[in-house]
């Protein structure tokens, strides 16, 4: 393997893992299944999806930008700075719904409007995607 | 190096494909804990959850992912090449539906059999389809691999 290919692979690897924590952390984010997950479950269940978020958040970044230098892109096109910009929305709506899942885990109040977080959580990781695909400014 | 050799005709094809394998891993890492509480409880909500998440969305992130798969194939005149690659695709995509169905039974079984007020605590049934997900996932990463890294 090359290593465009390792690092196209682990920057795949990671988009794949950020969506994995994005999901998880929607029953507790947005009510689902709580007959069957309770909310202990469903919190348990978004700090697993926070910790896989946060590592594929990690990965997808700093390889993303090893890939852009490998490759030899201009930094400054419009995917990769909207990509960046979607990275620091999905990041942020990620780490609030993960701060109240812990709150909870303390026995306190979930704070903030976790149901618009996540959408926007959802939202931002979709753009990232397009982004990828589409490549608009290159 | 893709974008400036890719036809834009093949983008959505291609978001398409990669939307629907992002979804099909996500829905099993759910899958996974939802098994894993039905055998824990089994109580009828918790067995109800698990049969759930593999039909209302693995299932259809899986046909998405192949339907995907198919149309950039088709697009770029893949689908009956024999690089190792697109081989390792069709066969974790084909035996990954087969691995569905079994998981989808399964868990089917145990929703039915907690309806009726049975507990199903430590089913075996639960368990397999545990481990089927588990197979799921890995053969998806192998997949995944192949689809970045092409090889042959």
């Amino acid at each position: 393997m090359s290593l465009y290919e390792t690092l196209l692979f682990v920057h795949v690897l990671g988009a794949f893992a950020l969506v994995a924590g994005t999901t998880a952390m929607a029953p507790f984010a947005l009510g689902w299944g709580q007959a069957a997950l309770e909310r202990a479950g469903a919190v348990k269940l978004a700090m697993t999806g926070s910790i896989l978020s946060g590592i594929g958040a990690v990965l997808t970044l700093v390889l993303g930008l090893w890939l852009v230098a490998n490759v030899g892109y201009e930094f400054l096109r419009l995917w990769i700075v909207g990509a960046l910009v979607f990275w620091a929305i999905a990041g942020y709506s990620n780490g609030e719904i993960a701060k109240a899942a812990r709150a909870v885990l303390r026995g306190e109040e979930a704070a903030g409007n976790l149901r618009a977080l996540w959408i926007a959580d959802a939202l931002g990781a979709t753009v990232l995607l397009i982004l990828m695909v589409w490549k608009p400014g290159h | 190096m893709l974008a400036i050799v890719r036809p834009d005709a093949w983008n959505f094809p291609l978001f398409v494909h990669i939307g629907g394998a992002m979804a099909l891993v996500a829905s099993l890492v759910l899958a996974l804990y939802g098994i894993r509480i039905a055998r824990t409880r089994g109580d009828q909500p918790a067995a109800q959850f698990a049969f759930r998440v593999l039909w209302r969305f693995i299932l259809p992130a899986f046909i998405v992912m192949r339907l995907g798969g198919q149309w950039i194939a088709a697009k770029e005149k893949l689908e009956n090449s024999d690089a190792t690659w697109i081989g390792i695709g069709f066969t974790v995509s084909d035996l990954g539906l087969l691995l569905l169905i079994i998981g989808l039974v399964l868990t089917g079984l145990m929703a039915r059999r907690a309806k009726a007020g049975t507990s199903v605590a430590g089913a075996g049934q639960l368990r397999a389809a545990g481990i089927v997900a588990g197979i799921l996932v890995t053969a998806y990463l192998v997949a995944i691999w192949a689809m970045t890294t092409k090889p042959g």
